[in-house]
Parts: structure tokens; sequence; C-alpha cells
């Protein structure tokens, strides 16, 4: 009898070892550890690097007041609605704390209050009431407002003080949120990499899967596309390219490139500058033997990746409404792609690394 | 009973005639200190009659139910008729009686659809007169009462302006806010209030939790525990089980929770916020814990239990807050749906003010929620991320919560 039970409580302790074993061999702080000091933190000194040459610009701009200085100011807010698309998807800790999408990127703007806002010359950015006045968008509107000749432009600002002003208040606040979360990182990073121990809600890999998948459905799916196709728009379906990304300035394919191309680096564990392989989801996918029918999950991911980015290379020299108006058959296929990457990061991906997807709000009162 | 007795004296007379030559002790096995050397009974036998936990709240006493909260369904299910009533004016064009709304509250000569057959029109119960004791057997709270009175009032005010399908509700405009993509339509006033959520969670803290934890775990001390008060009536009860009964009955009506309960109330919203904070399980556990602690009287036991409930429906109501706050930065420019969380957060926090934990300086204190209700300010247009951020850090600090503040 007590020979039974000493056999029976051996073998137990065997499987308990060899579950331990079973989970933790993939080296989750490995890859949280590369995927930090090779993508994020690089990332973020970039962004917050090129919001800082940005804030330059303005200084010049508005002390120039030539269309020389309009033109540099216009690259240096590409350049950063470029770094942005780069860390857009890391909306979790930091940036997450500071609600640093809404405060820098949200499209459309409002330009009734931005010109509200201009007039009245007294406004509180940190208000609610104003997200939709301020960040890239806003500048993008103000340098590029419609229907004028960039001599006129020039002078609408050398005319209104006001212009001017909020001009530097946008690009400063725009400035110090970037340096609020690159700083921010200096120390989360350490508590980032240590919230290894399980993929359970609250840990580094739930953060980082769940902010991947909600950017990817909601603001580049949906927001980079379909809202200005009309997917999203009722019955009718018409299109609304107003309410693109850099609608007037007109690089939002530019700006749906570059952030395929970040999450794609994300995943497969890039270097920021040099793309530079090394541990990434990919390899955690891989390591549990995820597929996706016959094929790997992660060949699936990166295959459609580069389908996306394929379809968004047609029209770098378009804006959205010129595409819309010439190529909506293709744009929509193009959607049907983007919208096929979904399940695979929202659905596939999640299940395979046992991550419960926590961003919808199911209280449904 | 009386068998033992004469067994013992008999033993014990034994005793005297022969201490030196025989070890003593308890030799019945059935006793708790049973002594298998002992050869002689010394007449110290301890027995255990204590009752086990259950694994529902399920309590008997001679194979009859001991439990009874039916008061309690029946205002579990007046706030439930009156949140239905209120949430019709969100419809556009749909006005709500301030005095409807009133009787409902104070069960004045209204007449309840009464889903559960419980007779609650005409019936004695009313959630006005049990609105947010200062202490255990006290009375309502008239300047309480009338924030509620105030809250029908704006409903039916604002409600009595809507114009059918017109949903135009806005910054400094109030009337049905639209959905925004995200929530709504919801009636709220043109800063933003949701009078409706005031209500709804305003009464579960100010009526629910101020009696769970105020008035009947907080006098449960004084309660009898020896005389069953009626049995022949069906009170097959002591005062004490009883009021500990009453208290669980505000937390959920269901006796096999959280299998059954989550979906209103305190059931609802201790079981939303489980996975982080684990509420739901603690409370109901304590709830069984403590009403088994009473049968044995156990009192250490029990009002061990008294601080869990009492903690832990303070976590769920700052928890809840927290939760609702993250999703106002979430949902900062969607002007509806912001507003609408930024009203249940409002409401909650209110709330905490009327548990046991905050009227008797143990947790997050009056002073502290005004200034957690300060950040969020008056007009939710215009709240700014940080001042949300500083409010979640305040409640997060007062109340433990911040290890999970962030994921909440």
């Amino acid at each position: 009898m007590l020979f039974g039970l000493g056999s029976i409580s051996a073998a137990c302790n065997k499987n308990k070892e060899k579950e331990d074993s079973e989970t933790e061999a993939f080296d989750r702080k490995a890859m949280l550890s590369n995927i930090t000091t090779q993508y994020i933190l690089p990332a973020y000194a970039n962004y917050d690097s090129k919001t800082s040459n940005l804030l330059q610009a303005v200084a010049d701009f508005n002390n120039s007041d030539n269309i020389n200085a309009l033109n540099e100011l216009r690259n240096n807010l590409v350049a950063t609605a470029n770094a942005w698309q780069s860390i857009a998807f890391l909306e979790f800790g930091p940036a997450e704390n500071i609600g640093l999408r809404s405060q820098s990127n949200l499209y459309p703007c409002d330009t009734n209050q931005i010109n509200s806002n201009i007039s009245n010359n007294n406004y509180n950015l940190a208000a609610a009431s104003n997200f939709s006045a301020k960040g890239i968008q806003a500048i993008d509107y103000l340098l590029n407002q419609p229907s004028q000749t960039d001599t006129n432009l020039v002078l609408t600002f050398v005319n209104n003080a006001n212009a001017s002003q909020y001009l530097l208040t946008l690009a400063t606040e725009l400035n110090s949120n970037a340096n609020t979360v690159k700083v921010a990182w200096d120390s989360y990073a350490t508590t980032f990499i240590e919230n290894n121990s399980n993929n359970a809600q609250g840990s580094a890999v739930s953060d980082l899967v769940n902010a991947l998948s909600a950017h990817y459905e909601t603001f580049v799916r949906k927001g980079k596309l379909g809202i200005p196709l009309g997917v999203f728009n009722g019955f009718s379906q018409t299109t609304l390219p107003e309410k693109a990304e850099l609608a007037y300035g007109g690089q939002s394919f530019e700006m749906l490139y570059t952030a395929i191309d970040a999450i794609e680096s994300l995943i497969n564990g890039l270097s920021f500058e040099t793309k530079i392989n090394g541990l990434g989801l990919d390899d955690y996918m891989n390591f549990v033997a995820a597929k996706n029918g016959n094929e790997n999950l992660s060949t699936s991911l990166s295959a459609q990746l580069e389908i996306i980015k394929d379809h968004a290379n047609n029209y770098m020299n378009s804006n959205m409404a010129e595409a819309i108006a010439n190529q909506k058959t293709s744009l929509d296929d193009m959607y049907q792609d983007m919208q096929k990457l979904v399940p695979l990061i929202k659905v596939d991906l999640t299940s395979a690394l046992g991550i419960l997807i926590t961003y919808q709000d199911n209280d449904g009162d | 009973m009386k068998f033992i007795k004469s067994t013992i004296l008999t033993l014990g007379a034994l005793a005297t005639l022969s201490t030196s030559c025989r070890k003593e002790g308890c030799t019945d096995d059935s006793a708790i200190n049973y002594s298998e050397e002992a050869k002689k009974d010394d007449a110290s036998c301890i027995y255990d009659n204590s009752v086990a936990v259950p694994s529902t709240y399920s309590f008997n006493r001679d194979g009859v139910s001991s439990v009874s909260f039916d008061g309690q369904k029946e205002r579990l299910d007046m706030l439930s008729e009156l949140v239905a009533y209120m949430k019709t004016a969100n419809t556009a064009g749909v006005a709500v009686s301030a005095d409807d709304l009133k009787a409902m509250y104070a069960n004045d000569n209204f007449t309840w659809a009464d889903v559960n057959n419980l007779g609650m029109t005409g019936s004695s119960k009313q959630l006005k007169n049990k609105t947010a004791y200062a202490v255990a057997g006290g009375s309502a709270d008239t300047g309480v009462q009338d924030r509620f009175l105030a809250y029908f009032d704006s409903i039916a005010n604002i409600s009595a302006t809507t114009t059918t399908a017109v949903e135009n509700g806005m910054a400094n405009v109030s009337g049905v806010w639209p959905n925004d993509g995200s929530k709504g339509p919801y009636l709220m006033g043109g800063n933003g209030k949701e009078y409706t959520q005031f209500v709804e969670k305003g009464l579960m803290c100010a009526v629910f939790m101020n009696q769970i934890t105020v008035n009947y775990l907080g006098g449960i001390n004084n309660s009898d525990n020896t005389t069953i008060v009626d049995a022949t009536a069906g009170k097959n009860y002591t005062e004490m089980e009883h009021h500990w009964d009453e208290a669980f009955g505000y937390f959920t009506s269901e006796i096999n929770f959280p299998t059954a309960g989550t979906d209103r109330f305190w059931g609802k919203y201790s079981f939303g916020r489980e996975d982080l904070i684990g509420s739901a399980t603690k409370i109901y556990n304590a709830f069984k814990t403590g009403r088994t602690a009473i049968v044995n009287k156990d009192y250490t036991s029990r009002d061990a239990n008294v601080v869990i409930i009492n903690d832990e429906l303070e976590r769920v109501a700052a928890g809840t807050a927290i939760h609702y706050l993250n999703s106002a930065k979430d949902y900062i420019t969607n002007n509806t749906a912001r507003n609408h969380v930024l009203s249940e957060a409002t409401a909650f926090l209110e709330g905490l003010k009327y548990g046991y934990n905050a009227i008797s300086n143990k947790g997050m204190s009056s002073t502290e929620i005004d200034m957690a209700l300060g950040y969020i300010g008056d007009d939710f247009n215009v709240v700014s991320i940080s001042n949300l951020n500083a409010a979640i850090d305040l409640i997060a600090v007062s109340t433990g919560l911040e290890s999970v503040k962030a994921s909440l």
C-alpha cells in the first residue's frame, strides 16, 4: 500500500517537472529584451528626435516666414508622422498612461475648432474637447490648407500672430508628449522585460500583443483605409477621403506603408534601424508550432504583411482622394487583404500564445 | 444528553476511588481531544458540533431553511425596474416622469411590474428610507435622499426636451447624445453627466453597500444569537443570522453565486473585475464563512469576515471606478462614450463615501474621494488625461489597487 502511494506521487512530480520545462523553454525574457532594446527604445528615441526637429522647424518658419522654410517644415512633419507609425502600436505602459495616440495623431482633425482656437487665442490643449484640434493632423491642416497658394499660406502666418503661436504650441506639446514617453521607457523597460512569467492579462507579452492587435484592427485597417474607403459608412458606403490620415498633405499611403512595415519589424524581432533579425513573436510562434492550415503562422503573417505593403506601394504618388477616384476597385481588394490580417493576429496569434484579447469593452451598458 | 451527564458523574465518582492506578483523559473517540492512552475518562471530552462551510449560501435548522432575504430581493428588483424606466429616456422623444421616479424610490403608491411576484406593489419595503445610514440601526440621510430626488428632476427635465429621432446632445447642449461609434445613445446634460448612472450606481452604494456594511454588519455584534425569532411563522433564524442573511441579500439574490447573480448590481460589478481583483469570490466566501461562524458561535471568525466584506466591497467600487477612468482615457475623444464612463466612475467614487470603511476612516476617506472627484471635474467635456491619471493614482493608493491600476 505504501509502495503504491509512493510510486503515484513520484509520477505526479515527474509530470509536473515536464510541464514546467515545456512552458519555460521558450525564452520570453530574451525575446522581450531584444524587442525592447533593439526596437522599442530606438523607435521612441527616433520619434522624440523627429518631434524635436519639427519644433525647431516651426520656430525657423515663424522667424523667416518664407516658402523654403514652409517646405522644410512640411518635410519635418512627414518625417515626424513616419516616426509616429513606428511606435503607434505600442499604446500600453507609458504611452497608454498619457494617452499618447489621442494626444498626438487623431484624424480627421476638427478644422472649425482649430480656427476658433486661433481666433480666440484662448485654449487649453489638455482638455478632451481640444484633442481633435492638435497633434500631427492639426499641423498638417495648418501647413497645407486647401485652396491656398504657398505664398498666401505664408502670408496668413505673417499676418496672424495667433496662428504662428498656435502652430508653435502644437509642436511644443507634441514634442513634450513624445519626450515624456521616451523618458518613461528608460525605467519602464526593465519592468516590461521582467514581467515575463506568463502571458496572462497584464503581462508584457499580453500588453504588447493586445496593443498591436487593437492598433492594427482599429487604427490601421479601419482608420487608414476602411473609413476613407466608406466601408464603415452605413448603408451608403459613400467614400470619405477627407477622413484620411495626412489628408491635406496627401501622404496617406506612405503612412500606411510605414505602419505595416513597422508591425512587420516588431513581429519578426527586427532591430529598428538596421533590421537585424533577433528573437521576436515569429520565433515564439514557431516554437509552439503555430500553424495556419499547413503553413507556419509566422510565414502566413509575414506574407500577408508583404501583400499589404505591395498594395500600398501602388499609391505612393497619390493622395487618398485621387486613389479613390481612379482606383476604387483595387483599393477594395487592398482592404480585403488588410481585413485578412485581423484574424491572423487577433485569433491565431493570440490563441497560439495563450493570450486573452482584453481591449474590447464587454460591459454592454 | 442525560445519559452522557450521568456517565460522566459515574466515571467521576470512580476516578476519586482510584486516581493513581489508571491514566486519565478523554476516552470517547468521537471527541476532538480523545486520548488513546487514557484508560479512564475524566470528563474532559470536548465535542465539535460545528457546522462546515457549505458550497452554496444555504443553511438549515432542524431540516428547514433558516435563510431569508425577501425584503432585499424586493429592493434589488425595485432598482432594476427604476433603472429600466430611466433608460427609456435614452431614446430621443421619450420623456420620463419625475413623479414616477420619486414614487418608485419611495415605493409610494406605485404599481410595479413585479416580474418575480414578490408583492412589491403596496409593500412596506422601499429604497428611500434605507438611503445612507450613518450608523447601524440608524436612519436615512435626508441630504443624500435629496441628491437622488434632484437627479430624478434632472432626468425628467432633460427628457422632456428631447424630440423624436433627434439626437442633439453635445457639449453644452443637454439631450440624447448619439452613438459615437463606441457607445450611446444616452440622455446626458450639456456637461456630459448621465444622471441615470448617478442613480443606479449611487443607490447600489448608498443603499445596498451602506445597508450591508454600515447597518447590518456594522451592528452584527449587537444582534441576538440565542433565540429563534419565530420558527412556526417561518422565521427559523436568530436575529444575528437574519441580519447576516439580509446583508447577503443586498449583495446578490442568488444563493449559488457566481453561477447565477452576475447580471446586476454588486454581483455584476464584483464579478466584472474578478480576474484582476478577485473580490466576487472573496465576498461570497466571506458571507458563507461568516454565516457558518454565527451558527457555530465563533465570533472571531465572524468578525474577520465582516472586515473582508467591507474591504472587498470598497475594492470593487474603487476598482470599477479606476476601470471606467481608464476607459475614459481610451474614449477621450468619443464624447458620448467618454461622458458615459465618467458618469459611471463618478457615481462609484461618490458611492464609496457610504461604505463602512469611508465612514469609519478605515479606507479611502471622504476627503480623498472629493479630491479624486475634483480631478474629474464638473464638466466632463474638458477633462484632461493628466487629471484622470491623478484621480486613478489617488484611488489606487488609497484602496491598495496600485499593482493592477493599469490593467483595470
